[in-house]
């Protein structure tokens, strides 16, 4: 054999030596994940989506979709640029349960391009398909599916929801396993689900126009989409094992429409057995309208405050709805809204402590708890007269704050007559007895854990009135399994009025998303309970968002400038066609016309400058970019080609010397 | 080791000896930072080097060859290699000390794309861990194109076929790991095991995980393989031409 064939066979040698053992290498450390090093430990998985992914008793499929090649030729325009970087990381994460399932998850993804197979699995499967062109559609979507052929989906993963990808993602894995349609049950005197006419009746009373009575309530619409929402009797004796959770809003103990203590013990009894529940109860609701209704006289004395203070204490909160005739009320000034006061005219509006719009954070003090999956992202809570849970010192479950005051919110008793008749009376004296606090008030927490039961002597006397006990049902004096309960200071938080806008019913804050987040944490499974949220893998520019704020503050502004003219001058018209009389009729409308036209002239201008604003940003934007890009194109590469030049013509100059020193 | 050294300084001080090495630099930082702010580095107004990390192995995959091709195709050129032989020096020796001399004037190259880091974070509050990860695996795949470039270089004494051959290596190693050559691979009939080798082998597979914050046992080891594969592939040839 000749050198060069000698050399040959060894290079080819090595080369096939040095890729064989990178190809065992990869394949025998595929399991073994990796460091990650990335601040939120974003490619880790949390505890509970490992104990999921290690308890599968079948494989799974996933299956991934997204429209690469679409968004690819679709350009670079920004949002999707986004969404490519999201696609990547949650390719990224698949592959991690993929790792921890050791052949249990079977990744796949794909890439529904038009008229392909992929596209019309993704149709079927019902991923929602947004357009990026004449053809092309664009899908991001997950399906799940098992051997037996449940099917489960994430009809779009979308860019807002990104912190809460994981727990999605080990939902769908759990609900491909264990499908079944939660049932939720509503222990409420409030009419939340809607009046038990027909549909028929309710169209003969509006062909009769006598008022028809309301619908189920916006929250509940909202809940049924996903649920299966079942009413549960006021005096039930006996909370069904069928229900997957309870929810119990304003129980008002021992009054008309109020719980009876075989209610209460039944509530007990579903907790300790390892129910979940949700309770919202209120020092003073202002949606019990019962006594309104049904008794005009004796309105003002009803009493609408409601408790649970026997289970609740045993939980480990206290909670105070009264202080002798007046209810007490938890307010913040940091957060206070501003609601109607005669006081200040007709359109008159003063901040009321006790209606606060929650926001996450307040001088370093976190106030919507950002840990917890429930309240996680929520950018504002409103409450309205609401109360607050002190944690007992005794108390053995976790409790876990969700929504709090600011350290300088506090308790205060208002006259009960007062609140009833909130927006007709002088707000400053509703307030003027409110002092800042010291501490911070809890207004929903999370209990979890073993629990023991409010009824340590047995289930109460049938003596004391209703039904009797059911006698087949073994008494619990503490926790089968742990217990999860969400408990809430306000009731009217989740009223048409406060989560939603009154004409159309968008919503103006997250109160509905904390209800529906309650319920799917509740829903979950004590594995999918311990996903915490795994922070946003998105860094957006601070610079930019500050730029955009600005602007947007400049927007509202104007805005709000635009229309406080426009009423004023619409005011000044209706007051001119009040003074209209025959004699005056015709220079009245001659002055409308001018005022009218000044209108116009005004909006015409405003809405120019709101233009200009918009122009400014989108400008200092792009001109911030230029800069950006100038730097690190052209100025940092002829720094260095400048410095080569120099350092060159400086060795030049050396040689040269050199030369000329030899020469002479 | 001392020897080694001796070659790498003397290596290094040639590079910037030359206008080679301010071009490289120059042509390096503007089409990288032209690339990435094309991918929308700006416009994805997302604080993080996803764009950049990304552009590289098509990058380097051009820039490695041609700082490599000179490395011992020049000498053998000029007949210097016959000088560099005669000397108390071992052939992996000469050969170590010319990589790490390519391969720390890379690391140079990496460290003045900084001002990239600077502006995500004057933008924006960008995660370190990823940057970190992103540099690791960019400078231990431009050890391993530089490898490729170094075996390249003492095959041939013509510097412009060592460039291209090299290219066409890398570019290899790269592209083999691209959806559209593995899903042209299992039309063909190709086998599972097959394409999963050849996926392996690809530049953009290894690093894909790199840049996003995670280190893998695999990834590390197989950047560190094909650097040391193909530098002894270079030291075995060496010894050829010297035997002959």
């Amino acid at each position: 054999m000749s050198s060069s064939s000698r050399t040959i066979l060894g290079v080819l040698l090595i080369l096939v030596i040095t890729f064989c053992a990178t190809f065992i290498v990869s394949r025998k450390t595929i399991g073994l994940g990796g460091l990650d090093l990335t601040e939120a430990k974003l490619y880790t998985l949390t505890e509970g989506t490992r104990s999921i992914i290690d308890k599968l008793p079948q494989p799974l499929q996933v299956k991934l979709f997204y429209s690469k090649e679409g968004v690819n030729k679709a350009g670079t325009d920004g949002l999707l640029l986004e969404f490519n970087n999201y696609y990547f990381y949650v390719r990224d994460l698949l592959r991690a349960y993929e790792r921890q399932g050791e052949g249990k998850i079977i990744f796949s993804e794909f890439d529904p391009k038009a008229f392909s197979d992929s596209e019309a699995e993704a149709d079927r499967l019902k991923l929602t398909r947004l357009s990026l062109g004449e053809r092309e559609g664009f899908y991001f979507g997950i399906a799940v599916t098992s051997e037996s052929g449940a099917e489960e989906v994430i009809p779009f993963l979308d860019l807002s929801q990104q912190e809460r990808i994981e727990y999605k993602v080990s939902e769908a894995l759990e609900m491909a396993i264990h499908r079944r349609k939660t049932n939720v049950g509503l222990l409420s005197p409030l009419p939340m689900l809607g009046s038990d006419e027909s549909e028929d009746f309710k169209r003969i009373l509006r062909e009769m126009k006598k008022p028809v009575p309301p619908g189920p309530w916006l929250v509940c619409q909202a809940l049924q989409r996903n649920y299966n929402l079942q009413r549960v009797p006021i005096n039930a004796v006996e909370i069904s094992e069928e229900l997957d959770y309870l929810m119990v809003v304003h129980p008002k103990v021992n009054q008309i429409k109020g719980l009876s203590l075989e209610t209460m013990y039944a509530i007990d009894q579903f907790v300790l057995r390892g129910g979940k529940v949700m309770v919202f109860v209120d020092p003073f609701c202002r949606a019990d309208e019962h006594a309104r209704t049904e008794n005009p006289f004796q309105s003002m004395e009803h009493r609408r405050d409601s408790n649970l203070e026997r289970l609740l204490s045993t939980w480990g909160l206290d909670f105070a709805t009264r202080l002798g005739e007046d209810c007490m009320v938890a307010g913040d000034l940091t957060f206070a809204g501003r609601i109607p006061d005669p006081s200040k005219g007709d359109q008159g509006l003063t901040r009321f402590p006790g209606f606060m719009l929650v926001r996450p954070e307040h001088e370093g003090e976190e106030c919507i708890n950002q840990e917890n999956l429930v309240t996680q992202g929520l950018e504002v809570a409103n409450f309205l007269i609401p109360g607050a849970f002190e944690i007992r010192a005794d108390a053995t479950a976790n409790i876990e704050p969700l929504i709090m005051t600011t350290s300088k919110g506090n308790n205060w008793p208002v006259n009960t007559f007062e609140l009833a008749d909130l927006g007709g009376v002088d707000v400053g004296r509703l307030t003027n007895r409110f002092r800042e606090g010291s501490e911070q008030l809890v207004l929903a927490a999370e209990i979890t854990g073993s629990l023991k039961t409010a009824f340590p002597g047995g289930p109460p006397d049938p003596e004391l009135g209703g039904p009797r006990m059911l006698e087949d049902k073994e008494h619990l004096s503490e926790s089968l399994e742990p217990a999860t309960i969400i408990v809430v200071a306000d009731v009217d938080m989740i009223t048409n009025d406060i989560a939603y806008q009154r004409f159309n019913n968008a919503l103006t804050n997250n109160n509905q998303d904390f209800v529906l987040n309650a319920m799917d944490r509740l829903a979950g499974s004590e594995d999918l309970i311990k996903i915490r949220s795994r922070g946003s893998f998105r860094r957006p520019f601070s610079v930019v968002a500050e730029i955009e704020e600005e602007a947007d503050r400049k927007s509202i502004t104007q805005t709000q400038a635009i229309e406080a003219r426009k009423l004023q001058i619409q005011r000044e018209l209706a007051a001119l066609r009040a003074q209209a009389n025959s004699s005056n009729f015709g220079f009245l409308r001659a002055e409308a016309q001018d005022k009218q036209r000044v209108l116009e002239s005004e909006s015409r201008e405003q809405e120019r400058r709101l233009r200009k604003v918009q122009q400014e940003k989108t400008e200092a934007i792009e001109s911030l970019g230029s800069q950006v890009k100038n730097l690190n194109m052209i100025l940092v590469p002829s720094l260095i080609l400048l410095f080569g030049v120099f350092l060159g013509f400086f060795r030049y100059r050396k040689r040269r010397a050199l030369v000329l020193g030899g020469v002479s | 080791m001392r020897t080694t050294w001796a070659i790498l300084k003397r290596e290094l001080r040639g590079y910037f000896g030359t206008p080679l090495a301010y071009v490289f630099l120059v042509v390096f930082l503007s089409l990288s930072s032209f690339l990435s702010f094309r991918a929308g580095l700006y416009d994805a107004r997302d604080a993080n080097l996803l764009v950049f990390f990304q552009a590289l192995p098509g990058l380097f995959a051009l820039l490695a060859p041609a700082i490599a091709m000179r490395m011992w195709s020049e000498e053998r050129r000029t007949g210097s290699i016959e000088l560099l032989l005669t000397l108390p020096v071992t052939i992996p020796q000469a050969v170590i000390g010319k990589f790490l001399a390519g391969w720390l004037f890379f690391g140079i190259a990496l460290l003045l794309t900084s001002p990239l880091v600077m502006t995500v974070a004057y933008l924006g509050d960008p995660d370190t861990g990823p940057i970190l990860t992103g540099y690791l695996g960019a400078f231990l795949m431009a050890g391993s194109y530089l490898a490729i470039g170094t075996f390249f270089s003492a095959m041939t004494k013509n510097q412009v076929i060592a460039f291209i051959l090299a290219s066409l290596a890398c570019g290899f190693f790269v592209f083999a790991g691209t959806p559209s050559l593995l899903g042209f691979l299992d039309s063909a009939g190709v086998p599972g095991g097959g394409i999963s080798f050849f996926e392996s082998m690809s530049f953009l597979t290894q690093y894909d995980v790199m840049q996003r914050g995670v280190i893998e046992l695999r990834n590390v080891f197989f950047m560190l393989a094909v650097s040391v594969g193909f530098l002894a592939c270079c030291c075995v040839i060496l010894h050829e031409r010297k035997a002959s």
